[in-house]
């Protein structure tokens, strides 16, 4: 599949999910409950296919787990934490803009986003410099597992912290629609669904983590981790170094 | 490869992008002026009519409209207005002349004009797309009215697509 064919294929499967959901929330008035139920499955499958696409901190969660090698549980428990979290923030910018500042959280959104999106691009450059001191420090260890892994929620934060512009237009137009409700459980199962794309991409990085070659090589292994620590780092600096411009939409 | 590279790349750091802004382009054109009409997905259409039709009439007054103009629409000149013209393989600054706003059922509508007085008679391509990929714009044939003979094709932008109609 060429390039521009899977952007095109993820701007569709986007598109058809966002449209499908706005026609059941009309549809919702009609008194039955199917519509709603719709709408839940909708979400789930449009999380899926949303944290697919590029961001949500698919980088940083391979490279960590590329630096320190997890249990499949938590590989999981990662992915789902951060669409969570990323969730999370979002709707408190939703929130916040409706009921505390009377405009459309897409107008809050365009304030809040360029600076939180700097912010947290400086601390995963400090999670990168960090993991990369440790991984230096344990380059003696040649196998899992690799010391206690409570950073996994560092990422976590860092990864989820910058709102879910998905979230945050799905959420609006239902509270705009008078389904605030539906719209906060619509937008939890879309954190399903991205919390289901995160973790792929975390176990395609694990994978490679706990493949024969790496595990049997003990040097190979620490290059990989080092690597994975230094993607970070890098990931950080690319982050500071194009901060994202304020938007309209 | 190089392309598929640099989508993997993309793919894997960008923040933000993967659309969700849908915007359907209609063009109406001629050899002096282009027109082009922006419809938005319902979703993001009820956040902009929120914040910009402020009385909420369905009707945009010109300070309603400037409003928009400014907050939203001047920033978009980073991006091009989406609408990347080309006159003699040369990108030229777009500078829209005018710029309305109206409301269709439930959808936000942008219309803004650019004059091509300048350009008359030498080889001209357009192109809709957005960079970042936040937007993804829809363009067919059946959207497009001019007597100029064009060629509309997809364009192969490696992490996003768009379109580019070029005039022979």
């Amino acid at each position: 599949m060429m390039p521009s064919t899977l952007a095109n294929t993820f701007a569709q499967a986007n598109h058809y999910f966002n449209t499908a959901i706005a026609e059941h929330f009309h549809a919702i008035d009609s008194g039955h409950v199917q519509p709603a139920l719709w709408i839940l499955l909708l979400a789930f499958g449009y999380g899926v296919v949303h944290a697919l696409g590029p961001g949500h901190g698919k980088a940083l969660v391979a490279g960590y787990l590329l630096a320190n090698p997890s249990k499949r549980s938590h590989v999981f428990q990662i992915g789902f934490l951060i669409a969570l979290v990323h969730t999370l923030s979002a709707l408190v910018v939703t929130l916040c803009a409706a009921y505390l500042m009377n405009i459309s959280a897409n107008r809050l959104f365009r304030d809040v986003n360029p600076p939180l999106f700097q912010i947290s691009g400086g601390l995963i450059v400090l999670l990168g410099c960090w993991l990369v001191y440790n991984v230096f420090k344990e380059r003696r260890i040649v196998n899992e597992p690799v010391g206690a892994q409570t950073s996994r929620f560092g990422v976590v934060m860092l990864a989820g912290v910058v709102p879910c512009p998905g979230v945050i237009t799905l959420s609006f137009f239902a509270i705009t629609l008078g389904h605030m409700g539906i719209g906060m459980v619509a937008a939890f199962f879309m954190s399903l669904g991205m919390g289901l794309s995160i973790s792929l991409a975390g176990l395609l990085a694990q994978s490679v983590q706990a493949s024969k070659v790496i595990v049997t090589q003990p040097k190979w292994f620490w290059a990989i981790r080092f690597f994975g620590a230094v993607c970070v780092v890098l990931l950080g600096l690319w982050f500071l170094s194009h901060p994202i411009p304020q938007r309209a939409f | 490869m190089l392309k598929i590279c640099v989508c993997l790349l993309f793919y894997a750091c960008s923040a933000l992008a993967h659309p969700h802004t849908f915007i359907t382009v209609s063009l109406e054109l001629n050899e002096t002026e282009l027109k082009v009409r922006w419809l938005f997905d319902e979703m993001t259409s009820q956040s902009l009519l929120e914040d910009f039709d402020t009385d909420r009439n369905g009707i945009f007054s010109p300070k309603e409209t400037e409003a928009f103009k400014k907050e939203v629409f001047n920033d978009l000149k980073q991006f091009s207005f989406f609408t990347h013209l080309k006159v003699a393989n040369k990108s030229v600054p777009l500078k829209p002349t005018q710029l309305f706003l109206w409301r269709e059922n439930n959808a936000f509508g942008v219309e803004f004009h650019v004059d091509l007085k300048p350009y008359v008679h030498q080889k001209k391509s357009i192109g809709f797309w957005d960079e970042s990929f936040l937007c993804a714009l829809s363009l067919e044939k059946e959207q497009i009215r001019t007597s100029l003979p064009y060629t509309l094709k997809e364009v192969d932008n490696a992490y996003y697509y768009g379109y580019l109609l070029e005039f022979l």
